[in-house]
């Protein structure tokens, strides 16, 4: 697969003189599921904004299913890149949540009727049945982030940019982002995610992206990057639990052969550990 | 467009107690409108100017940038004034192929430079008064403690809804709004009246955890206090505003509608620039507004 997104020698300064980008350069592919960490402040946000227009690079250039992002507005970009916010209550302004679901797809000149079967399956895939007549900013916090996230879905960007989708979230509400994640994946939309939720980084994402100090210093996959000591420690960032774990393990007993994704991957390496070592 | 807020500092203006402040401000504004005479309000209104300038780059700013936003309106009263005056008598000239009013122009540079006056003053106001020091000072003189309270988080969420409002249109065009006309009303406002709602509810909670409403007398950790700069500007300006009135009454408020005249060529220039100066500042103002 090629690239979707391009980002050659991007530099952004923002109007009070804070320079958030300097000179990145990234490439996203179409197809495996990205997440940009870092610590707050290191131009993950403004990254993501440069994807669909909403901020211009000060130098450089964004290319986004081969269109220049310089010169186009953020409504024309939209089809290509949609943008869920943080907080969904900037998002979400019609009177029930089907509605909210329609409405990006309306907005972007579709039929009532293509709007309505975007909108049907949107409730399908995030199980939204119970609350469709619902208003948005009625619903509980985790259920708006949903919704926020599906209203975005349902204009079938060919990019999906999640800001933070798991924060507020319980653990319900995060199962129900990761299987929307893998659907979303599977219908060949390319998801990039911004967050600061490792443990989801690691079990629901296949290429990371650190930042610090606007700048990209590592891509990789999960395990390659929070195996990093010396990338978290320069961006701050703390592995999550089961890599620890993994990686303590592997200095004690070499056998162990590295840290795992998930509870049951890492038991297996023990139990395989263990079996050698008799 | 950048709204006017208080501008931290510690500039000679910044000191002075905030009561001061508002009896200068109100003596000015008196001055200004007891005289029918653009000299005597242009004038003030430079002296306000050249006050921001000595204050700094920023304060003059403050006040030049919204001065430039209705310079539009300025000109136009000028130049309306001139060409199609509202008072009686309006002694015409003719300048080149058109007819002008001396009194017109008079009275259109008369309400104009009033208007530049209010504007100069109260900007200066608003960028040297901490908004908490102002209530402070004023609660001393027996205004009510919550109304001033209300004033101050009221000011206090002008720029968060501001920043707020930035951040729903982005997300709104995120979703392929085009925000223009009477569609993009509703996904703006509903956001923003949502997230305002939630926000004061928020706020409302806390303040009653942190004792807000309970009885008894309000200690400030504000320290303001009258200097003698204050007494005696205070005074001053009292005495100046007295020595104007009993001036004004002397001379019929310097009113010199029917007897002020300038040679057709100044009249005309005065008039037609405005003219000029209305496109130029609109084009200007537009620019400003968009930036």
């Amino acid at each position: 697969m090629g690239s979707i997104v391009t980002v050659e020698n991007v530099w952004y300064t923002y109007p009070n003189g804070v320079t958030a980008l300097k000179n990145v350069n990234l490439s996203i592919e179409e197809g495996p599921v990205l997440a940009i960490i870092g610590q707050n402040g290191s131009g993950k946000t403004t990254l993501a904004k440069m994807l669909n227009g909403l901020l211009k690079p000060t130098k450089g250039k964004v290319t986004v299913a081969g269109i220049d992002t310089a010169n186009k507005k953020t409504y024309e970009l939209a089809k290509y890149v949609g943008y869920a916010f943080q907080n969904p209550i900037r998002q979400l302004y019609e009177d029930t949540v089907e509605k909210e679901l329609m409405a990006g797809p309306i907005n972007l000149g579709f039929d009532e009727a293509e709007a309505r079967r975007r909108a049907e399956m949107a409730i399908k895939l995030f199980k939204l049945e119970g609350i469709r007549t619902l208003r948005p900013s009625s619903i509980p916090f985790p259920l708006k982030k949903l919704v926020g996230v599906a209203s975005i879905f349902t204009m079938e960007p060919k990019v999906m940019v999640l800001d933070e989708p798991t924060t507020g979230q319980d653990h319900l509400g995060i199962s129900m982002i990761q299987n929307a994640i893998k659907t979303i994946k599977d219908m060949g939309i390319t998801l990039v995610i911004i967050t600061h939720d490792m443990r989801f980084v690691l079990e629901s994402v296949d290429n990371v992206v650190v930042m610090a100090n606007g700048e990209i210093i590592r891509e990789g996959t999960p395990l390659e990057i929070f195996v990093d000591k010396k990338t978290m420690e320069v961006a701050s960032l703390s592995p999550p639990q089961i890599v620890q774990i993994g990686v303590r393990l592997q200095e004690l007993y070499p056998a162990h052969g590295g840290p795992s994704r998930t509870v049951d991957e890492e038991v297996i390496t023990i139990k395989r550990m263990v079996k050698k070592t008799n | 467009m950048k709204l006017v807020f208080y501008i931290p500092g510690n500039t000679w203006l910044h000191r002075l107690y905030p009561l001061t402040k508002l009896t200068l401000a109100i003596i000015i504004f008196y001055i200004g409108f007891i005289f029918f005479n653009p000299m005597v309000s242009y004038t003030l209104s430079l002296v306000g100017l050249v006050f921001a300038a000595a204050l700094g780059r920023k304060y003059l700013a403050s006040v030049v940038n919204p001065l430039i936003l209705i310079m539009p309106a300025i000109f136009a009263m000028i130049f309306f004034q001139s060409f199609f005056p509202i008072v009686s008598h309006p002694r015409p000239f003719h300048f080149f192929f058109s007819t002008i009013y001396y009194n017109g122009l008079y009275y259109g540079l008369e309400l104009s430079g009033r208007i530049i006056l209010v504007i100069i003053w109260v900007i200066l106001l608003i960028v040297t008064i901490n908004p908490g020091d102002l209530f402070t000072s004023l609660r001393k003189i027996g205004f009510p403690y919550i109304f001033g309270f209300m004033v101050i988080t009221m000011l206090q969420f002008v720029p968060i809804l501001l920043m707020e409002s930035q951040m729903i249109t982005e997300a709104q065009q995120s979703r392929g709004l085009k925000l223009s006309g009477f569609r993009a009303i509703l996904p703006n406002l509903v956001p923003l009246f949502v997230g305002a709602w939630e926000r004061a509810q928020v706020l409302a909670m806390s303040l009653e955890v942190r004792g807000m409403g309970s009885s008894g007398k309000k200690t400030s950790f504000r320290k303001v206090k009258v200097n003698n700069i204050d007494i005696v500007i205070s005074i001053g300006g009292v005495a100046v505003a007295a020595v104007a009135t009993y001036y004004s009454y002397i001379h019929g408020f310097f009113n010199m509608i029917n007897t002020w005249t300038v040679t057709p060529w100044i009249g005309g220039f005065i008039a037609y620039i405005s003219l000029i100066g209305f496109f130029v500042s609109v084009v200007v103002a537009i620019s400003r507004y968009r930036a």
